[in-house]
């Protein structure tokens, strides 16, 4: 993984005095809150329902150990012993004390983390794939290029007050598990057809009140030439995005308005001109950012080969519960003879991707003597541990068991999205955290939650859709009806690939009944679903007719 | 107390003054005044040839303005003052025009940061420096706070007009805010 040079830390700990001294002159009424607030959003602090929430920055996704420690520390010290998986592979605190929010920050930047433009108007982390680097199907590690590009974006000057907050996204594979098309910026890592490492760019994709799926303007751009194609996108919105209305500020309404292919030529006339100007977007060549992301274990000779994947499998067969959790959480390595696992975040007793300091550190125990010393947080709320020797792996089932870690739902129903909603956040008009519990009670049936296959559920408790659900398989939203807690339902939205934006059914539907028509839901699906077919084939060949009618059946007098 | 400006990093007082050449009133300019305290000259034909004056964008296009402006051909030094969202063929035709009325060069552009949320500012500065057609001073007027002295600087911006409730001596301080940078600068490249 990265690891900070002098430079990178200095500029942290420069970072952590500049926030220190306009804290302290906010309390003292020096600064006023309208001239601090950018400030302590650029340091990821916001001002919540209960409490202030600081959310710290994990750069696409990765964690060493020593770091996972200091999280653990710091939701015990300063919080009330857990923190929250964001959708973005950040991690959120929701009750820390604004005064102390420097000493934590202090903190954080002794293990080379920090809290840096996680909101605020500014360009924000970079996400990707939880499989980066060990996945059999990427063409390439998306890493390094994420390292590069938070470098040129952090502290940018010329991109600290956009219109507003700008998102990217990089994906290295086909199915894509990174929601490239529904980000501000997607790049997809790409071969050509002369075998080089080419990058598409998307832009203008995104979710929330005008959920939209990015174009692409730039295909088989070379790496040399993405810094300052990027700076050419940025510069056209900085100087054009709309800043008179919040909910019409983001790059995706600017493409709509221009048409994706005048956009395309007004960021080329932009990137023409960098190209032919002395203005220097300094960085170094991607070759030095992949020099920190090498293999993190060896291939294993033939024989012990063998050996690992026969003790595997008799663990398996002397085991039910430990074969049926490598079926679910275990996901395959590009090594033969290792896995990758999943921890689930997802119990129906705590909210979706909470997790305790205790479980941080034993997870920090466990990545050492385990996973290389390393774990990723994932964009669907989990936790993932790579590199794991198959012959390991019943030992880490059974320690991440007693953890409460070992979830066997991956992918599936009740491996939920689910934003802090009205439990926490100021912005939501409903709570989702109490329905995700219950949906998640309705298919705690093993069997019949494997039978369903996977299915994306995700719920917002806003129309700020940080749970995603325009992209859900099935979404639920949150809305505020006549100060009642009402939640729309959608179905048939997608974040691979395949990206789409789900459609929704009909009117809102009450607290007591939503939990009730998701099972009225799948009921159809699995009435009308042909042999093996998957949820969202099922819908595309039968249509939302008959489940609308299911759901919204008056009941018999 | 005259206002103080940053130039190249030091501090100094600011030469310059607003043109305030027409009876109408011009809102964007006195909450420029405002902003910045620096003091405007109404009668044009009271400049002297110490005084270092700015014109705005829409007054060199205004032509009650435009007549007035021939007795600035003494004058110390001419700054043009733009919106954070103009276009560059605008400015240079702008410029262009002010030094054929005034028979002046242009030696400065100011940009206009209404409100210091308004980042439209940083991406003109660099187009400007950009451009080969202006090789004057680049500055930064309006709503200008010390927490954002080090983005001006890092953007091109040589003279920095804080707003005048900030402390001058904080405002130098914080163009040493951070030790290294990630990004090439105008200054840094």
């Amino acid at each position: 993984m990265y690891k900070y040079t002098a430079i990178d830390q200095q500029l942290v700990r420069d970072r952590v005095a500049q926030f220190r001294d306009q804290t302290q002159r906010f309390l003292d009424g020096q600064l006023p809150n309208s001239e601090y607030l950018p400030l302590r959003l650029q340091n990821g602090l916001y001002i919540q329902r209960h409490a202030p929430m600081l959310r710290v920055a994990i750069p696409y996704g990765l964690l060493g150990s020593q770091q996972v420690r200091m999280l653990a520390h710091i939701a015990r010290h300063y919080d009330k012993g857990y923190g929250h998986i964001s959708t973005r592979q950040n991690m959120q605190f929701n009750w820390p004390v604004l005064a102390q929010v420097p000493d934590i920050l202090e903190e954080l930047a002794s293990v080379e983390m920090h809290a840096i433009q996680t909101s605020g108007n500014c360009i924000r982390n970079v996400t990707t794939d939880q499989f980066a680097g060990v996945a059999g199907d990427e063409v390439a590690d998306p890493r390094p290029l994420c390292e590069m590009i938070r470098q040129w974006s952090t502290f940018h000057p010329e991109f600290a007050f956009l219109p507003r907050k700008f998102k990217i996204a990089v994906s290295a594979d086909a199915e894509d598990r990174v929601a490239i098309k529904v980000h501000d910026i997607g790049i997809k890592i790409l071969i050509n057809a002369q075998g080089e490492l080419v990058y598409d760019i998307y832009v203008g994709g995104g979710l929330g009140r005008t959920p939209m799926v990015g174009s692409c303007i730039k295909h088989g751009l070379s790496a040399e030439f993405i810094l300052p194609y990027l700076e050419a996108i940025l510069r056209i919105y900085n100087r054009y995005g709309r800043r008179d209305n919040k909910y019409k500020a983001r790059i995706k309404i600017l493409v709509k308005a221009l048409t994706p292919a005048i956009f395309a030529e007004r960021v080329e006339d932009e990137f023409s001109a960098i190209l032919a100007s002395s203005e220097q977007i300094s960085s170094q060549p991607l070759a030095y950012f992949e020099s920190f992301f090498t293999p993190l274990i060896q291939p294993l000779p033939t024989d012990t080969l063998e050996k690992v994947q026969v003790e595997l499998q008799q663990q398996q067969t002397k085991d039910a519960k430990f074969a049926n959790w490598c079926v679910r959480n275990l996901h395959p390595h590009k090594q033969p003879g290792y896995a990758n696992v999943t921890l689930s975040l997802k119990t129906s007793d705590v909210p979706p991707g909470d997790v305790t300091d205790e479980q941080l550190d034993a997870i920090a125990e466990l990545a050492d003597q385990f996973s290389q010393g390393q774990v990723r947080t994932t964009h669907f709320q989990n936790i993932v541990m790579t590199d794991i020797r198959q012959d390991q792996l019943l030992a880490l089932y059974h320690a991440l068991g007693p953890l409460g870690l070992t979830t066997p739902n991956t992918g599936y129903i009740t491996d939920i999205i689910c934003c802090p909603g009205g439990d926490f956040c100021a912005l939501a008009n409903a709570k989702s955290i109490p329905i995700a519990s219950e949906i998640q009670g309705l298919f705690d049936n093993l069997d019949y939650l494997y039978d369903l296959g996977p299915i994306d559920l995700n719920i917002s408790g806003c129309m700020n859709a940080c749970g995603h659900h325009h992209v859900g398989h099935i979404g639920i939203l949150g809305v505020d009806k006549k100060g009642s807690e009402f939640y729309q339902l959608s179905v048939g939205g997608s974040a691979r690939d395949n990206a789409s934006i789900g459609k929704i059914l009909g009117p809102s539907i009450s607290r007591e009944d939503i939990a009730g028509a998701v099972k009225t839901i799948i009921d159809v699906y699995v009435e009308q679903r042909i042999e093996g077919e998957e949820f969202l084939s099922t819908l595309e060949r039968i249509g939302t007719q008959l489940m609308k009618e299911r759901v919204y059946a008056k009941p018999a007098a | 107390m005259p206002s103080q400006q940053l130039n190249k990093g030091k501090i100094q007082t600011t030469p310059w003054r607003f043109v305030i050449g027409n009876s109408e009133p011009n809102p964007s300019l006195e909450r420029l005044c405002q902003q910045s305290g620096l003091a405007t000259l109404n009668d044009l034909a009271n400049a002297t040839n110490q005084d270092c004056l700015l014109v705005s964008l829409d007054q060199v296009l205004d032509q009650v303005i435009q007549g007035q402006l021939l007795p600035l051909n003494t004058i110390q030094a001419l700054g043009l003052l733009v919106p954070g969202d103009a276009e560059l063929e605008d400015i240079q035709a702008g410029m262009a025009q002010l030094q054929q009325l005034t028979g002046q060069i242009v030696s400065s552009i100011f940009i206009d940061f209404p409100v210091f949320t308004d980042g439209r500012g940083y991406s003109l500065g660099p187009l400007l420096h950009r451009s080969a057609w202006f090789t004057g001073q680049l500055g930064a007027i309006g709503d200008i706070l010390q927490d954002q002295i080090y983005f001006y600087w890092r953007c091109g911006f040589d003279l920095i007009q804080p707003r005048q409730d900030q402390n001058i001596q904080r405002c130098q301080n914080a163009l040493n805010s951070f030790t290294h940078a990630y990004q090439g600068s105008i200054h840094q490249p």
